[in-house]
């Protein structure tokens, strides 16, 4: 064993790139995982950090609720239910209208003297706010200041539902308030403006401060727990028609961290794959140099299990070299992903349980990579014949197993289809390395036929390359490496135009240009009477477990895109297919539907094939009150026209306006990361790819300069042999790349396949929901 | 004792070996003789189990060489065998004295026991001064010297040689022709050569001809 290991240390002194490049990869490989893991736990602890900004030292959270006949709560009201140790502060969003550029912007008006209790902000660390300039204060964030070039001392003059007031500017936060918020005044200064411009107000007194919200922390209230709590509160009949949200529990609110988990999960073992091809690829070659060696030393009597754990110490001590690296090239690489996934509220910070785990991970990886490995060289070479005829049967298998397979996929069960395209792309993948030799064999020996007759000294090296690429296998690998790297970011791109196509899919959900929230029978009356709007919809919208809930009691207010012909009537509802597939429904089937703590039974009246997941149910029928009117404007009238008009009619109604773009931006938002991850992986992705290719061409060249040295001897002109050398690389390129492409068209059919399931259909260049 | 049976060999559907039969005792020294592309290194690949006959048997000592795990084949390889190539084939990366030294080692023997048989046996073939040199500094007759030298530091029991001396001086052919047959004669050991050359397959007690796959 001495003399073996000795052999190897020598060996890789002397010829010390292969093994460098295979560190390089694993550092790599180890970095990429590290951050993905990383990027995992950053945007874990940004929702954290948002989830705490949002709703800081709060536990409970009670709110109007649909089905409440009163639009306002007092915050008092609650304090007194709870007892005097409960601390309670209540919020209100209000609409602002900006005196300089007609924007509008959620504010939210507050009790600044309880808001520390209950929240992490302190006020007063911002300036000196009295009780009695407390209704003439407002306090803004940084972005906001920025962007309408204010600061402390400056005066903000807004429109508030028809009343202007100005404020002045004492406090400028690091974040927004509560984590979505620009602008905070406190209610008694808008209860102020009021009272100066409205008789009714004024004889209201400036008391009167109501609330849409009630954040409620219960730490102090000995013995109470947040059930007591909320049954103390339902008790009393002015909230028993209230909704009631437990916020301590985060990690339930968080569904789009979860999905962007299994994003970073499949993004790891993206990595790990890819590394464990690049690495395979490198101990291809490393043992192609080392063939002669290990040969002589199984002929002097080595066994198998010693050159073994000879390739098993080799790996591991380039792994272990390697890992300090990866850590290393982890930290600069993190911190550019976390630009890219827009982090607000955290910094990159690698954790060493990070490390640990991705090292870990790439270790396991490298070990099973050799294993493999040595399991297809187990024999050598005794037999003395070439694998073709094995490798040409076993294409042939996968070539009918997988389009039996894509026939299965467009006849089956939507369930199994999204397993089945899985399967279809990792046998196509395996296609592309077992029948790439294969065909670039047959097409280069075609062209090499047409040429038979050429006698010019540059087509005979020409040739010559094509020759040499029906036998090398380093140029084998340069093309299925081609092949490999085309199909797969077409792929990524055919998923990125389906994301894009989802955006787009989501943003013709309603088809309404504003969205009024909190609107009253009169706030109906007083919006549809606006010049500016073209029609006005009652409408609902609300999450629940199953998904997006939706009704309007006009068929011409939903989006086309959801392929609603016809009103749900009664109990009936109208079921995506996606919703239909995950709790498993037919036409005629019955489910119960859970809405802000009622049941209701519905019967599926149709299910639609769209990629849109919604429930759409009457809610005239089923008694629960629409929660926003849709609102969209004349041909003819601009945007800001249209607000200002709906701004104005609406100014005594305590509505608040939201452009529908704002409404879909919040449920699009997540896809933004996944793409901008997606990006990335591309471009770590390529930079693998790009640096296996380079060095198995590298290595063709080094490998190969006796075989050179011999077409010179035999007459060949160095411009020649250039040309020879150049055309392999390219003609293994390109054919390479054209392998990928058919490959992407089995890959895209399976992807359509798998997708249409759930009603999305791909057409290559499009995409239709 | 080693036993061939109708061995066939195909190379890309080109026959090679038909049917060769061939029974070698316990302490014979036979000497191969035949043209080239008669299937001489073939045959004898497959007597040492480095090549898999596409028909027939080999039984080194009683065992089917072809039906031996690849564990054994090393352990055979690391005692009681021993090969010396036409093209030498050491080690490059290991010195002269690490490369004879191998396959001893890797059967077990410590280097401390070999030591004074590794010293007499490179002075008989005159390769002693080159214990530090590495096979790329070596001319192609020390080369040759050397991995004959790895074969019989251990004592195999069966020696198997391709074109032995090939790259010597008649000088030195016959001081390895004679080291050969003092180690047939004194400890038995049974010796297969391959060879061109009619007086080097005259040191054997049998000499096998080979034509066009068979033996005549």
């Amino acid at each position: 064993m001495r003399l073996i290991l000795k052999h190897l240390t020598r060996s890789i002194g002397k010829k010390p790139l292969q093994p460098m490049i295979l560190i390089l990869t694993l550092a790599l490989s180890i970095a990429t995982t590290i951050f993905a893991f990383t990027i995992e736990d950053m945007i874990d602890d940004d929702v954290k950090a948002s989830q705490e900004l949002k709703y800081g030292n709060a536990s409970l959270m009670v709110s109007v609720g649909n089905s409440s006949e009163s639009r306002f709560l007092f915050a008092d009201d609650v304090a007194n239910a709870l007892g005097e140790s409960a601390k309670v502060v209540g919020l209100y969003e209000l609409p602002l209208i900006l005196d300089s550029t007609g924007d509008t912007t959620i504010a939210v008006a507050t009790e600044f003297d309880r808001i520390s209790d209950v929240f992490d902000i302190e006020f007063l660390k911002y300036g000196k706010v009295t009780k009695a300039s407390v209704k003439d204060v407002a306090f803004i964030s940084a972005d906001f200041a920025e962007e309408m070039g204010l600061s402390i001392g400056d005066s903000l003059t807004v429109e508030t539902m028809g009343y202007e007031k100005t404020y002045r500017i004492e406090g400028i936060s690091e974040h927004p308030f509560m984590g979505f918020y620009d602008v905070m005044v406190d209610i008694s200064g808008v209860v102020r403006a009021f009272a100066d411009n409205s008789l009714l107000f004024a004889a209201i007194g400036e008391d009167f401060k109501p609330c849409g919200k009630i954040y409620v922390n219960i730490d102090n209230c000995e013995g109470m727990t947040q059930t007591d709590a909320v049954a103390r509160l339902k008790a009393d009949e002015r909230f028993a028609q209230k909704n009631f949200e437990d916020l301590r529990d985060i990690e339930e609110r968080n569904s789009n961290s979860i999905a962007l988990n299994v994003a970073i999960k499949v993004s790891v073992a993206f990595a790990a794959v890819l590394s464990a091809v690049i690495a395979f690829c490198c101990l291809y070659i490393l043992a192609k140099e080392r063939a002669e060696e290990t040969l002589i030393l199984a002929y002097s009597g080595a066994s198998p299990k010693a050159l073994g754990m000879l390739q098993f110490a080799e790996v591991i001590a380039y792994w272990a070299v390697a890992l300090p690296l990866g850590a290393l090239a982890a930290i600069p690489i993190t911190r550019m992903i976390a630009v890219f996934v827009d982090l607000r509220y955290t910094e990159p910070s690698i954790h060493s349980l990070t490390v640990v785990k991705s090292a870990l991970i790439i270790f396991g990886i490298c070990l099973l990579t050799t294993t493999f490995f040595l399991i297809l060289n187990k024999r050598i070479k005794r037999n003395g014949t070439t694998r073709t005829e094995i490798k040409a049967r076993w294409a042939v298998w996968l070539l009918l197993f997988i389009l039996a397979a894509l026939a299965v996929l467009y006849i089956s069960p939507a369930a199994l289809k999204i397993k089945l395209y899985a399967v279809v792309i990792a046998a196509n993948i395996l296609l592309i390395f077992l029948a790439t030799p294969l065909i670039l064999r047959l097409i280069a020996r075609a062209i090499d036929k047409k040429m038979q007759n050429d006698k010019r000294e540059a087509v005979i090296a020409f040739r010559y390359a094509l020759k040499n690429i029906c036998s090398l296998k380093l140029l084998h690998n340069i093309a299925r490496l081609s092949a490999l790297i085309v199909s797969i970011i077409l792929i990524i791109c055919l998923v990125f135009s389906c994301a894009r196509g989802w955006i787009r899919g989501w943003e013709q959900v309603f088809d309404a240009d504003y969205i009024v929230y909190n609107a009253t029978d009169s706030c109906y009356e007083k919006t549809a009477g606006c010049e500016s709007a073209a029609s006005v919809y009652h409408s609902y919208m609300n999450q629940s477990e199953i998904g997006m809930i939706i009704s309007a009691d006009e068929l011409s207010a939903y989006g086309e895109v959801l392929s609603i012909k016809e009103q749900p009537k009664e109990h009936q509802a109208i079921v995506s297919i996606g919703i239909a597939h995950k709790l498993d429904l037919s036409v005629g089937d019955s489910f119960s539907l859970e809405l802000d703590g009622v049941e209701y039974e519905l019967t599926v009246a149709e299910i639609v094939r769209v990629g849109i997941n919604y429930v759409a149910i009457n809610c005239e029928d089923l008694g629960i009150p629409y929660n926003m009117l849709l609102v969209e404007g004349r041909e003819g009238v601009s945007s800001s026209e249209l607000l200002a008009d709906l701004s104005q009619s609406t100014s005594t109604e305590l509505a608040a306006i939201s452009s529908i773009d704002a409404l879909m931006e919040q449920r699009i938002s997540s896809i933004k990361g996944y793409i901008n991850t997606g990006k990335v992986l591309i471009g770590v992705f390529v930079i693998f790819s790009l640096i296996g290719m380079v060095n198995t061409f590298c290595e063709s060249l080094r490998t190969r300069r006796e075989e050179f040295g011999f077409y010179c001897l035999a007459g060949m002109s160095r411009k020649n042999l250039r040309l020879l050398k150049f055309s392999e690389l390219v003609v293994a390129i390109l054919l390479g790349i054209l392998i990928g492409m058919a490959a992407f068209v089995i890959s895209a059919l399976a992807v359509n396949g798998g997708m249409s399931g759930y009603g999305v259909e791909i057409f290559l260049g499009a995409m239709r929901i | 004792m080693i036993k061939a049976t109708k061995i066939e060999k195909s190379y890309n559907g080109e026959k090679v070996l038909l049917g060769v039969s061939l029974d070698i005792a316990d302490g014979e020294f036979i000497s191969i003789m035949g043209e080239s592309g008669s299937g001489k290194s073939t045959l004898l690949s497959i007597l040492g189990g480095f090549l898999d006959a596409d028909a027939g048997t080999v039984l080194l000592d009683g065992e089917d060489i072809s039906k031996m795990s690849e564990g054994r084949l090393a352990q055979i390889r690391s005692s009681t065998l021993g090969f010396v190539f036409q093209s030498y084939r050491l080690i490059p990366t290991l010195s002269v004295r690490d490369n004879m030294l191998l396959p001893a080692t890797l059967g077990g023997k410590r280097e401390s026991e070999l030591v004074g048989y590794l010293d007499k046996l490179s002075r008989s073939l005159e390769i002693s001064h080159l214990f530090d040199k590495f096979p790329d500094q070596l001319s192609g007759g020390q080369s040759q010297r050397v991995a004959i030298a790895r074969s019989l530091l251990y004592m195999p029991k069966t020696l198997i040689l391709d074109e032995p001396t090939g790259a010597l001086d008649s000088e030195m052919e016959k001081k390895v022709m004679e080291l050969l047959v003092s180690i047939n004669r004194e400890m038995g050991t049974t010796i297969v050569q391959v060879t061109h050359s009619k007086t080097v397959a005259e040191y054997g007690n049998r000499i096998i001809y080979l034509k066009d796959g068979k033996i005549v």
